[in-house]
């Protein structure tokens, strides 16, 4: 029976020989408590940020009154390919158009900010820690994928200890009773 | 017509830049580095000596430039953006009262971004001027006059 415990259970033995047998609790599997976590707002927001995208495209020459140029649906497509790929491991960042043509993604969090502009076949990114050297990539824009995403997982939305399952167990004559 | 402005300006003199949405400000309502970052092909960012021109000036130009997605004005003095690292003289070529800020770190091209590198230390320097700058998001941007606090 013991060789079907997973290596992760803790093995609970009671004292009472009326309940001897070997018991195991399965630990919770959190393979990335923020990607979890970020996963369940993304589906909606993914449809509002892709909708987003599609109205920055619609922005006139000029549409910032200082000479903005338009986006061009390279980048357009360029930011959605980013954002489908990146939202494996983050929120869905702030969207804003460029005077240059280019969209930039930012996430803010109080561990820091980071920064992805796309462009029409370039991207450049940038995460600035709250502490700590900054860390700087560029690519072509096609590229973008989970190696940014892991920096930004990693250093903006680091995971949270305190999630673990407590388990309580305690006797009451021969009753078991487990409480989660 | 002559602009009957001095063309120095100095550092306690008031300089607003006007703010539109979504490109300046984020989901809290509070302005991004972006809302410094300078116009494509060029080192300037457009902004208005508010001390010569005064608040309703700013506000009629805002109406004008950006028409719906006006949604407030920034201040900050000459000396704050000078403090910062950058430059600003009076640019009175556009129309009398304007000026620009000059962060002198890169120019903008066309439809690709800056290097991370550049990006940095742009988005760090229009930091820098939002730490001195004060937004004030306007109470009612479809009136013609400023009808917000004075500054």
């Amino acid at each position: 029976m013991l060789s079907d415990i997973p290596n992760s259970a803790h093995i609970i033995e009671y004292t009472k020989p009326a309940l001897i047998a070997p018991y195991y609790v399965q630990e919770p599997f959190y393979p990335n408590i923020v990607l979890s976590k970020h996963n369940r707002v993304l589906r909606g927001e993914a449809v509002l940020a892709e909708t987003k995208i599609n109205k920055i495209e619609l922005l006139e020459e000029n549409w910032d009154g200082y000479g903005a140029i338009r986006i061009s649906s390279e980048t357009a497509k360029n930011t959605k390919n980013a954002i489908n790929k990146l939202s494996n491991f983050a929120a869905i960042p702030d969207i804003t158009p460029n005077s240059n043509g280019t969209i930039s993604l930012e996430w803010e969090t109080p561990e820091g900010y980071a920064h992805l502009e796309v462009g029409r076949t370039k991207y450049s990114f940038y995460i600035k820690p709250r502490s700590g050297n900054p860390i700087l990539a560029d690519g072509a824009a096609e590229t973008v994928g989970e190696e940014i995403g892991k920096s930004i997982a990693e250093v903006l939305f680091p995971p949270d200890h305190n999630t673990t399952a407590i388990t309580k167990i305690s006797f009451s004559d021969n009753d078991l009773r487990l409480t989660y | 017509m002559t602009c009957a402005l001095p063309i120095d300006i100095v550092n306690d003199e008031n300089i607003v830049r006007l703010i539109r949405t979504p490109q300046h400000i984020n989901k809290n309502n509070m302005l991004k580095p972006s809302a410094f970052r300078s116009k494509v092909g060029t080192d300037d960012v457009s902004v208005i000596r508010h001390t010569h021109m005064g608040t309703d000036f700013c506000k009629s130009k805002a109406k004008k430039i950006m028409t719906t997605d006006y949604v407030g004005l920034a201040v900050v003095s000459a000396g704050n953006i000078r403090d910062a690292g950058s430059k600003v003289r009076d640019s009175r070529e556009e129309f009398c009262g304007h000026a620009s800020i000059m962060h002198g770190v890169m120019i903008l091209q066309s439809d690709e971004p800056p290097t991370s590198q550049d990006n940095l230390l742009i988005t760090e320097r229009c930091k820098r001027i939002l730490e001195y700058t004060k937004y004030y998001p306007d109470p009612a941007p479809q009136l013609d006059c400023w009808t917000g606090p004075n500054f």
